[in-house]
């Protein structure tokens, strides 16, 4: 699904030519108000191998044409605006948008609190066609006691793959998607998703995920495994 | 999945014979069972200043059907793990499944679909429950917090509703545990802020698993939609979301070799060793001590 976040990526639709430097793409994410908190920040609450990872993830930036994705609460604009294309699906009616509807917020980061809820950043290769999350869901994502909720992990997910979908083929909507689960996963744990774009035809993109410890490759879903996929449809950007 | 909140349910394994019907009967006089000692903890599964009018009138509907038709209301509390950390609840036996991590101080835990407690902001729903038919019906509006596309609602917020009603009722209909897989097939966007109403039906139970599924709807279409409607609702569509019942035993460390997408090979223990199993399970679960409020109607 597109992010406001992604209302500047939109624009890179006539702009195909990835191959442009990583800096001057990376610059197109960043917003004209600069207010805006980059939650996508290592704070106090990440564990040590989500430092740690962060860090050798931050190195590739450097060398290996990775692009961290910054990433934002989000508002709509105060006139009520929407601030992203809105796609020709019967029902979809701005109309009920209205400006004082209150502040709005990604749903990934829709809880604040250091710590408690989506700790997360997402790295993304255009050259490959692959992002990798790292994801450290907090105390208020449970589900059974002490593990985090399945539905939580749906969301990280579905978050992640529309931000590649998005990049990756301009793709706008989620159609489908399919969990396996493996195992549970320990509250505030480190998960790290690695996504791939599996294939693009008849206009839509089909991309897999496989969720981890940090100690497993991406390769070897084992204890943490959970597979994904998800199809996305491509329209061209407005 | 398990949830905190079923481990008094997990006693209803013992009075199987009573679901259906004459469970109905029952549930007045045992709903107490379910009520906390704790009475500080509040039911967010109540109506509010932020729900809309459809949310509310429906509420009222099905309220009526409580009275009169076998429908059962879920209470729903935010949950919380005990203060001293102690896992209040069984604890899988899947290798890597660790409570050491789980320290005391760990802080406050919440349920995920209540981990937003400002007032119409985040999930404001209500699950009602029929055992007769083992559906359910969730009614449910998401907040502006749960934002996706601007003014639209995530999907990933709609994926973890439907994970969080499917389980209660997988375990409320066959004592399903865990979900083992889930697929979501979206039609539409829904609105920020409009009432979803989802209806959720056990397929079939067989090898151990709960086949359920789910239509998310408006409230425009009709409950007991009649065959003939083929043409898809307006809104998102979740199928085949697949629930285990109770627990596996060595047939779990099969599942990685599984080619199906729910799949689990059963295990060659057999029933007597199965069952024991099972008893051994609902002891512990009993003999914990869990303040925290179940989400579970009396049976």
């Amino acid at each position: 699904m597109i992010r406001r976040g992604f209302q500047v990526a939109a624009r890179l639709g006539h702009h195909r030519a990835f191959g442009s430097s990583t800096d001057s793409m990376f610059s197109r994410f960043l917003p004209e108000k600069t207010d805006l908190k980059d939650d996508a920040l290592p704070d106090a609450s990440w564990c040590l191998d989500m430092l740690s990872l962060d860090q050798e993830f931050l190195e590739k930036t450097k060398s290996s044409g990775w692009i961290k994705l910054p990433s934002f609460k989000g508002k709509t604009q105060p006139n009520g605006a929407v601030s992203g294309p809105c796609p020709p699906f019967s029902g979809c009616d701005t109309a009920h948008l209205s400006p004082d509807k209150g502040d709005c917020r990604i749903f990934t980061r829709c809880i604040q609190v250091e710590g408690q809820g989506f700790e997360y950043v997402i790295f993304f290769q255009p050259s490959k066609k692959k992002s990798v999350c790292l994801f450290q869901p907090g105390p208020y994502l449970e589900g059974p006691p002490g593990f985090t909720h399945g539905g939580s992990l749906a969301a990280m997910m579905d978050e992640t793959f529309s931000k590649t979908a998005f990049l990756a083929g301009e793709g706008l909507f989620t159609l489908s998607f399919n969990i396996r689960f493996k195992n549970l996963i320990p509250m505030s744990s480190l998960v790290v998703m690695d996504i791939e774009v599996e294939k693009i035809e008849d206009q839509k993109l089909y991309m897999s995920c496989i969720a981890h410890s940090r100690d497993q490759h991406s390769a070897h879903p084992s204890l943490a495994g959970v597979f994904l996929q998800l199809q996305l449809e491509e329209e061209s950007p407005q | 999945m398990i949830r905190r909140g079923f481990q008094v349910a997990a006693r209803l394994g013992h009075h199987r014979g009573l679901l259906g019907d004459p469970l109905i009967l029952i549930f007045p006089a045992q709903f107490s069972r379910f009520l906390p000692e704790k009475t500080d903890l509040k039911d967010d599964a109540l109506p509010d200043a932020s729900w809309c009018l459809d949310m509310l009138s429906l509420d009222q509907e099905f309220l009526e059907k409580t009275k009169s038709s076998g429908w059962i209301k879920l209470p729903s509390f935010k949950g919380k793990t005990q203060p001293n950390g102690a896992v209040s609840g069984p604890c899988p036996p899947f290798s890597g499944c660790d409570t050491a991590h789980l320290s005391p101080d760990k802080g406050d835990c919440r349920i995920f679909t209540r981990c937003i407690q400002v007032e119409g902001q985040g999930f404001e729903y209500v699950i009602f429950f029929q055992p007769s038919k083992k559906k359910s019906v969730c009614l449910f509006q998401p907040g502006p917090y749960l934002e996706g596309p601007p003014g639209f609602t995530h999907g990933g917020s709609l994926a973890a509703m439907m994970d969080e009603t499917f389980s209660k009722t997988a375990f409320l209909a066959g004592e399903g545990l865990f979900t083992l897989s889930f697929n979501i097939r979206f039609k539409n966007l829904i609105p920020m802020s409009s009432l979803v109403v989802m209806d959720i039906e056990v397929e079939k139970i067989e090898d151990q698993k709960l086949y359920m599924s789910c239509i998310a709807h408006s409230r425009d279409q009709q409950f007991t939609p009649s065959p003939q409607v083929k043409e898809p609702p307006a809104q998102p569509q979740a199928l085949s979301c697949h629930h285990p019942p109770p627990e596996q035993t060595g047939g779990r460390k099969d599942a990685k070799d599984s080619s199906q997408a729910a799949v689990q090979k059963r295990s060659a223990v057999s029933n007597v060793e199965e069952k024991a199993r099972k008893m051994r399970i609902k002891k512990k679960l009993l003999s914990q001590e869990w303040w925290l409020m179940p989400v579970i109607p009396a049976f």
